[in-house]
């Protein structure tokens, strides 16, 4: 049966102003998001690799509520609790780059485990055995080594933000999805508009997937 | 009579459970080369470790030129830098130079300018016999190399006493030799050296004095001619005949 159905392609050109904020507040936000992860990643990773054992008891509990539940779950319980606990008002980006920030803390902390790990324990003693401190190590020696195995995995994590944002239309942020959504209900053009806003996506976050994959095999090679 | 470099008083260390120093007590003097023999198990690069607090001894004591060794990060950190360790697996730093591994710590640590730094460093590789390699990254240089440049790198910290695990146990034979031989000299210019060691022939060589481990305790130790040719704890007398017996090698006379 033939689909009585004339595609208007120029649509969404034609809404590309809203189309366009939409895309740039996604950007925003998921930015914010992954630094927010990034900064509050080492600390939490730090924790779960620490020999105290009720700080990594507490941290693998933090990290397991956070990639146990789901981020719209997440998002709705920020949504309403937050205000409640705190007793001011959010507004819904604020509310979204937290739960996107905080949600992806849990990753970002086992990114950083693992790099971290990545270092052989007999360099990390020859820089004590030299007097070196705990964060002279950390920076010096850890850090710069562990960065090579961490790039791809928290690039990876950024596509990932990037495409979560999309999430945050169930409260209302006008981000790219809300908009397209919009868009094609009062235009009644969803094949065009939402193939469109998919088309977006993919132009988007591929250039990243390449750079990982080419970084991913970089890494594997040996030195 | 002069403080000893190095002075453990009753060591005790214990792996929950496994109690792997049964009281070690013992004094290195300033210039004094003291080589550690023993079976494997008997706690000796345990007892190495301790020396400069890598692992916390459970009970005993350690004092360092006369100080009792500190609890406190930063002074345990200042001990550290006058103390130092050759390892096993090298433990080169491979995202840097020769170089950068060998002035991190004057620099990082003893605030030492960069240039005095580095001309400490060439002056060390001259003296290893490795001057050419100071630009490169350690996994272009052989392993008897890159132990080369890990005494180099502790040496560089101009430290009171010089600690080696078992520095060549790792190494093919063919390149056991070119680190023994800075050993040597090192001996000679007069460096107080705690050597963790199978090398008997080198022991015998170089060391003022051999102490026997086993089982957590020393359980013999005196000049290298009267262990080798006269060794009087049965313990010793076994591994020495398990050693120099089956390597078919006769300690010289």
């Amino acid at each position: 049966m033939k689909l009585r159905y004339y595609p208007d392609w120029g649509v969404a050109l034609r809404y590309w102003p809203e189309i366009a904020h939409g895309l740039v507040l996604t950007f925003r936000i998921s930015l914010l998001a992954f630094l927010l992860a990034l900064a509050l990643g080492l600390p939490l990773g730090l924790c779960r690799l620490s020999k105290h054992r009720g700080a990594q008891r507490i941290a693998m509990a933090f990290i397991e509520v956070l990639r146990g539940t789901p981020e719209m779950v997440q998002l709705l319980w920020l949504y309403y609790v937050l205000p409640m606990v705190l007793g001011i008002p959010l507004t819904d980006i604020t509310t979204g780059v937290l739960m996107l920030g905080i949600s992806l803390t849990a990753y970002m902390a086992e990114v950083y485990r693992s790099g971290i790990s990545s270092v052989t324990r007999g360099q990390i003693e020859a820089a004590k055995a030299l007097g070196m401190s705990q964060i002279q190590t950390l920076s010096r020696i850890v850090i710069p080594q562990a960065m090579r195995v961490m790039i791809p995995p928290m690039l990876n994590n950024y596509v990932l933000v990037l495409k979560r944002v999309s999430l945050l239309m169930a409260i209302g942020v006008p981000e790219l999805m809300y908009s397209s959504q919009r868009i094609s209900s009062v235009t009644y053009r969803p094949l065009e508009v939402l193939s469109f806003a998919a088309l977006l996506y993919v132009l988007v976050t591929y250039p990243a997937t390449l750079l990982v994959r080419r970084l991913e095999a970089r890494v594997s090679t040996p030195t | 009579m002069a403080v000893p470099v190095v002075k453990i008083t009753d060591l005790h260390k214990s792996f929950g459970n496994l109690h792997v120093l049964k009281g070690v007590s013992l004094e290195v003097s300033k210039g004094e080369v003291v080589a550690m023999i023993g079976p494997s198990g008997s706690g000796k690069s345990t007892l190495l470790r301790c020396i400069n607090h890598l692992e916390a001894p459970t009970s005993g004591q350690i004092y360092i030129e006369g100080n009792l060794f500190p609890h406190r990060e930063s002074e345990i950190n200042r001990v550290r830098a006058e103390i130092g360790m050759v390892f096993q697996m090298f433990n080169l730093w491979p995202h840097m130079t020769v170089l950068n591994n060998i002035i991190e710590a004057p620099v990082r640590v003893k605030k030492m300018p960069r240039e005095k730094a580095v001309e400490i460093a060439q002056n060390l590789m001259k003296k290893i016999g490795l001057s050419e390699k100071i630009n490169e990254y350690p996994a272009r240089l052989s392993g008897g190399q890159q132990q080369r440049v890990a005494i180099a790198r502790a040496l560089a910290m101009q430290p009171k006493v010089m600690l080696f695990d078992e520095v060549t146990s790792a190494l093919d034979p063919e390149l056991v030799g070119e680190v023994l031989e800075v050993m040597k000299l090192l001996a000679e210019e007069g460096m107080t050296m705690i050597v963790v060691t199978h090398e008997m022939q080198f022991a015998r060589e170089v060391a003022d004095r051999i102490v026997f481990l086993a089982e957590g305790l020393i359980a013999e130790s005196g000049p290298p001619e009267v262990i080798f040719s006269a060794p009087s704890h049965p313990k010793t007398k076994q591994f020495l005949a398990r050693v120099l017996g089956s390597a078919g090698r006769e300690p010289k006379a």
